[in-house]
């Protein structure tokens, strides 16, 4: 039954997933044209919907693609799907780290973990900057609409109490002219 | 006055809703929002709990948002607390695009998609920038913290190094040098 293949298909995207949303479009992509059920062009399509509108972008994918092929409870078992992974892996390790908190090494493990994710947010920064105005190709022609716009949610973020939603939704709004 | 388990668990269910409802960018660009929800206004948890929730987060398989939404709401109120933040952060989005799926077929390669879309990459960029500051500030707190986090930042943005094998870096260097020093400095007391 196709609900069924879709939970199933879904729930394996969820586990073998690493690396958040622009990955797991990846992996979405390559499970949904094998099975034929979607075409490299509309994938494109769920690329773009995905990215552009608010949420999640594996869980927007999920529910787009669910819908396409099983209507309505498609979409539901397909977010379903792609969620259940994470809920019994992430409850597993929480409780770990949370029961063993107070002990010394794993608290001194957590003191070498925590430094390298703030480098994984950093990454994260450079790799918005390199969809948006830096270009490897020709690194010193900076795309200078793109990145006035990410002086301004810089000078936004640290001298004002604009909240955050609010200043990308700006950058949003400044994209339709800027770029 | 404390809260009770249930006003606590909806409250969880509304910010994360507002989470879902109003990140356009990905898991990713929700962190800094995340950091000032939770830690900033509410006061939740502490700064360090929220990098530990993105390590969770990132080094396991799944949809980024989703893992640190449970891991947060299993941390503040426990499996029920897990629940209500991960359909907090995804019911805006079935929302939204349920409703597209319904309205819209084509949207790729529209020009003005991809100029907002340009937009907002900038503008997740500049806010996700002040926040690694904001939390390297409150995790980095000595040299060796720095020369871990420069290093993870070479290996993942240029080497390509995967996140899995970098946190295990990560977690066996930091048993090495802060446990066996808080054992040696035991020793000499």
């Amino acid at each position: 039954m196709i609900l069924i293949e879709l939970f199933l298909v879904f729930a394996k995207i969820g586990l073998i997933g690493f690396g958040g949303g622009y990955s797991i479009l990846t992996i979405i992509q390559r499970e949904l044209t094998q099975r034929g059920w979607i075409g490299i062009q509309e994938f494109s399509d769920i690329a773009a919907i995905s990215q552009i509108t608010p949420g999640p972008i594996a869980v927007n994918a999920a529910t787009y693609v669910g819908y396409r092929i099983g209507g309505f409870w498609g979409s539901v078992v397909a977010t379903l799907g792609v969620s259940v992974p994470s809920f019994v892996l992430v409850i597993l390790v929480a409780h770990f780290i949370l029961k063993f908190k107070t002990s010394s090494v794993v608290e001194s493990c957590m003191k070498g973990i925590r430094p390298v994710t703030v480098a994984f947010i950093a990454s994260a920064a450079i790799f918005f900057a390199l969809e948006s105005f830096i270009n490897l190709q020709a690194p010193l022609l900076v795309n200078w609409g793109p990145f006035v716009i990410f002086v301004g949610a810089i000078l936004a973020a640290v001298f004002t109490k604009i909240h955050v939603i609010l200043i990308v939704l700006i950058a949003m709004c400044a994209g339709l002219i800027l770029c | 006055m404390k809260k009770t388990k249930a006003a606590l668990l909806f409250d969880l269910f509304i910010t994360f809703f507002k989470i879902g409802a109003f990140t356009i960018g990905g898991g990713l660009a929700m962190l800094p929002i995340i950091e000032r929800e939770i830690v900033d206004k509410k006061k939740y948890i502490s700064k360090e709990e929220i990098v530990d929730a993105f390590a969770v987060s990132q080094s396991l398989p799944g949809v980024i948002a989703i893992n640190s939404g449970i891991y947060i709401g299993y941390r503040i109120a426990g499996i029920a607390g897990a629940v209500v933040t991960a359909f907090g952060v995804i019911l805006p989005s079935f929302i939204i695009i349920l409703a597209i799926a319904i309205l819209f077929t084509t949207v790729s390669g529209n020009v003005y998609v991809n100029k907002a879309l340009t937009g907002v990459k900038a503008g997740v960029a500049g806010v996700i920038t002040v926040t690694v500051f904001r939390l390297g500030k409150s995790v980095i707190k000595d040299v060796f913290a720095l020369v871990l986090a420069v290093l993870a930042f070479v290996l993942t943005t240029w080497l390509g190094v995967s996140i899995v094998i970098i946190i295990a870096a990560g977690a066996l260097a930091g048993y090495l040098y802060y446990h066996i020093r808080r054992m040696r400095h035991h020793d000499t007391d």
